[in-house]
């Protein structure tokens, strides 16, 4: 599994900083990713640019952003980037359900809510990896 | 609420250290079998600390005597707010503001002691959050506390009650808060006295930074994660320096990682984000390059380099002389990081470097520790 998870990229989008650094630090739990296997971006634009340059094996991104929330940036990844197998997860404020609904529709792969739990995290996203 | 998880995952230590080293403001809320805490952090600063069951800082005073009958009466109907205590303690000259504000302080240490000894429980953070009756406890330190010292105190609490233990564990086993697991002391012998040797002939304001000092050499030990070892050192370089970078060594390139006191770079990007694209060749000659070849540290003023040139004209600072550190963290006899510091924009002095560059080398230790635990892991495992 180490083995396998160390040639994984990952996407981190969120525009608090220390909520991404909390988030690659739950990462690094995962057994194989360490702090290089991550990437960080501060709203979907950079996010965007990110995968455009990129190749990344999966995406958890924030919705609320500045410039472009996440769910722009999953519209943009799907319809103009016509990525259609990059899995994107979402990670949505508590009572946001109907980001949640709209991020699904446009094609996201799966989504936490906030709190997000470390060991849900950590489960979703050795699933995702696992399976590409 | 923004992260849920188990403090065997992420001990409560790294949780403060990030809070402490992003300036942020929030609650960390603790639970375990029979208790709950919650610390209150503002910019970065411990401003309140609960325990249940334990103590509350009125009952803290009235044990202390310094709560008459009449005031313990008023108190018994429950924590007083900050308004009361001060009419009760400062008004009748019980106590000054300040000696309130002491005991405040010694309060909150302790609570934050007992909580980072919790080893079995659960957290939660939530950032840019605050209780609604913050503003007026009692317990509030409104200049706040400091992390580190806080972690120092918990340290030496923790090597006290280790010492008392072992010195009466055959008469009595006694009660520990972590559920009588063995606690290891936060301070060794070692480090206590490298710390004696930092505070040789300290002057007062070295001490808070030789006391965070001597609790990051300690906590140290503990972790077994390469970023929360760095994370450590910059959160001590940041009490040196006004600026800094955390560089992975990926191939013969710096990659920028991660940065302390940078402002937001061109293009309106995040400081983070201009550091990530920071790529410094390690086969052209720079002092980088030298830091690494050697394993050296480097500390003084800013070279004439065309690396340095392109650096500080990318973070700022390009024709100001400024004094820098670069100092390498190497692992299994090769460096992996790089951390670099200034004082930007010139107008300080780099004080302390020589104890950062003894925290470079422990760090240094721990990450091999770390990169051979793995190993064994892998081989046990047969990948």
């Amino acid at each position: 599994m180490e083995a396998r998870m160390s040639n994984k990229s990952l996407l981190v989008v969120d525009d608090s900083a220390t909520m991404r650094q909390l988030l690659c630090m739950t990462l690094t739990r995962v057994e194989g990713i360490t702090q290089a296997n991550i990437t960080e971006a501060y709203d979907g634009e950079d996010a965007l640019d990110k995968v455009k340059s990129g190749n990344f094996d999966l995406v958890l991104t924030d919705i609320r952003m500045p410039r472009m929330d996440g769910l722009e940036f999953i519209r943009k990844v799907r319809s103009e980037l016509n990525e259609q197998t990059l899995p994107i997860i979402i990670i949505s404020t508590k009572g946001a359900e109907e980001d949640v609904q709209t991020g699904m529709n446009l094609g996201a792969s799966g989504y936490l809510s906030k709190p997000v739990s470390m060991s849900r995290l950590r489960e979703l996203v050795t699933n995702f990896l696992g399976e590409h | 609420m923004q992260l849920t998880g188990d403090l065997s995952d992420f001990a409560l230590t790294d949780i403060l250290q990030i809070l402490a080293l992003s300036r942020k403001t929030g609650m960390v809320l603790l639970e375990g079998a029979g208790w709950g805490g919650r610390i209150t952090i503002e910019n970065g600063r411990i401003t309140e600390a609960t325990l249940q069951p334990g103590e509350t800082l009125t009952e803290s005073l009235a044990l202390a005597g310094l709560l008459g009958p009449n005031q313990k009466s008023l108190a018994a109907n429950g924590d007083l707010t900050q308004q009361q205590l001060e009419k009760l303690l400062v008004s009748t000259g019980i106590l000054t503001r300040n000696g309130l504000v002491s005991a405040i302080r010694r309060h909150t240490q302790r609570v934050i002691g007992r909580l980072v000894r919790m080893e079995k429980g659960r957290f939660s953070i939530a950032l840019g959050e605050l209780m609604r009756s913050h503003e007026e406890s009692s317990s509030r330190l409104n200049d706040g506390l400091d992390v580190g010292e806080a972690l120092l105190y918990a340290a030496h609490e923790q090597d006290e009650s280790y010492k008392e233990r072992e010195s009466s564990q055959e008469e009595d086993p006694g009660v520990s808060l972590n559920g009588g697991r063995d606690t290891r002391p936060l301070v060794s012998g070692h480090h206590a006295r490298l710390a004696q040797l930092v505070d040789d002939a300290a002057e007062p304001e070295n001490l808070a930074r030789s006391n965070l000092l001597c609790s990051l050499l300690a906590e140290m030990r503990q972790h077994s994660f390469e970023a929360e070892v760095s994370l450590m050192i910059m959160r001590y370089a940041s009490e040196l320096a006004t600026r800094g970078i955390l560089f992975a060594i990926k191939d013969s390139t710096l990659c920028g990682l991660g940065q302390f006191g940078l402002s937001h770079g061109k293009d309106g990007k995040s400081a983070d984000e201009m550091v990530r694209q920071l790529q410094l060749p390690l086969d052209a000659d720079s002092v980088f390059a030298r830091v690494v070849r050697t394993g050296e540290p480097f500390v003084g003023e800013m070279p004439d380099n065309y690396w340095f040139s392109e650096l500080l004209t990318r973070i700022g600072g390009y024709g100001r002389e400024l004094k820098l550190f670069v100092l390498p963290l190497t692992c299994n006899e090769s460096p992996a990081f790089v951390i670099y510091g200034d004082n930007y924009p010139g107008q300080s002095d780099l004080k302390g470097v020589r104890e950062l560059v003894a925290l470079a080398s422990q760090a240094s230790l721990v990450l091999e520790r770390i990169a051979l635990q793995r190993r064994v892991s892998q081989l046990e495992s047969g990948t």
